[in-house]
């Protein structure tokens, strides 16, 4: 019977399975991003379809065989061939990991991939997982895998000015309600809160609002640049999406530090309610952009028609 | 892919349906979406959307000139290797 996931596999199978696609991922380095992630996302189907929980490590070795090097899919796709082990993208105890530098092909394709139907997929940047929004879009029926022919293309810009207004709403009442109650917060601010919602951890009023207000102001600055310069569409709806995420989470998070400090409520469903908020927002500015996209293109197409 | 959309045009949940009809392909949603993407970025298929009388609009998918040509290559291709893979075996089983 075929398994859901390589983690079905035992642990050597698995280790094995892994390091090839990894293997595959390193060696295809340099070539088109979308068609060297569509190829491992079918070379994992494969194996997914043609191993199963008894598979032994000598079974998953002659799949490999069948299916090829690593070198042979880099010659074939053109591919930079890159030592191994260099890249800043791997797994470790099959934990991705990705220490490069986040470009907005790699963001688009990570949170926002309606035609993956993988929820999760390897973090941006760091050790984990992230949230392939366009996944969840599709499940939920909101949108279809291949409603657009390359995400955001047919957004227009006015969607994308829209959408850019949800981060800088959030970054300038961030800076507002600073402003305004600097004078009448303590010196020292909340940085952490444990399980049942309470304070554990303290730092100075600046250092709790400028670190929260630059997690959001950076994200924010990326995203405006990339639509007031009309750069590409998948760059601007990238980052807009990111900066939508990060402003929502980072102004939250002030709340939550505002409400901790002048009402001392605490409540341990708080702080996941307030990174749920964030993460929603995050996903409708993506869906939003998707859908103004979609509507284009069936504008478009209608009018042809008729 | 292109086989399927030689006869008619298709949407993409439409494609799936069929493709899920032979298992022995073992194509699914996965790969067929992410292949309509490159199919349509070679210029071999083209997508337009269509009012359905039944829901939303759907995206239809259809061969392009350069789609009916490159079908008739690999067909030609195909025929050739199954006669030659055929000729082996029935020589294999004598």
């Amino acid at each position: 019977m075929p398994i859901q996931s390589l983690a079905a596999l035992s642990p050597e199978p698995r280790r094995l399975a892994e390091t090839y696609l990894s293997d595959v991922a390193r060696a295809l380095k340099g070539t088109d991003a979308a068609m060297r992630d569509d190829l491992l996302a079918d070379l994992e189907s494969h194996l997914l379809e043609r191993l199963d929980t008894s598979s032994t490590a000598d079974d998953v070795s002659r799949l490999i065989a069948e299916l090829g090097s690593p070198e042979s899919f880099s010659a074939e796709l053109g591919g930079e061939t890159e030592p191994r082990g260099s890249a800043g993208a791997g797994k470790v105890l099959g934990i991705p990991y990705d220490v490069r530098v986040p470009t907005a092909q790699r963001v688009a394709e990570r949170l926002w991939n309606p035609s993956d139907p993988r929820l999760l997929m390897p973090r941006i940047w760091g050790m984990g997982w992230d949230i392939n929004f366009g996944a969840v879009a599709v499940r939920l029926h909101l949108i279809e895998p291949d409603s657009e022919d390359v995400p955001f293309t047919s957004t227009p810009n006015a969607a994308f000015l829209g959408a850019l207004a949800v981060p800088v709403a959030l970054c300038s009442a961030m800076l507002v309600s600073y402003l305004a109650l600097r004078g009448v917060l303590p010196a020292r601010l909340p940085s952490h809160w444990n399980i049942q919602g309470a304070v554990d951890n303290y730092w100075s009023q600046g250092a709790a609002f400028g670190f929260l207000f630059a997690m959001a102001l950076v994200p924010t600055l990326w995203a405006a640049w990339s639509v007031l310069r009309h750069r590409a569409p998948l760059l601007r709806g990238a980052t807009l999406g990111l900066a939508a995420l990060f402003a929502a989470l980072s102004s939250l998070l002030w709340l939550l530090t505002l409400v901790t400090t002048m009402t001392h409520f605490v409540a341990w469903w708080l702080p996941p309610l307030l990174i749920c908020i964030a993460v929603a927002v995050g996903f409708g500015v993506f869906l939003w952009l998707a859908r103004a996209g979609r509507k284009a293109e069936q504008r478009r197409d209608f009018a042809n028609a008729s | 892919m292109l086989g399927l959309l030689a006869g008619e045009q298709m949407y993409g949940s439409q494609l799936v349906e069929e493709l899920s009809t032979r298992p022995e392909l073992a194509i699914s949603a996965g790969t067929v979406y992410p292949l309509l993407s490159r199919l349509k970025k070679a210029g071999v298929i083209d997508s337009t959307w269509h009012e359905s009388p039944v829901g939303p609009p759907r995206k239809y998918y259809r061969l392009t000139d350069a789609g009916v040509a490159a079908l008739a290559e690999m067909t030609a291709a195909w025929t050739s290797v199954s006669a030659a893979v055929d000729a082996i075996l029935s020589g294999g089983a004598r």
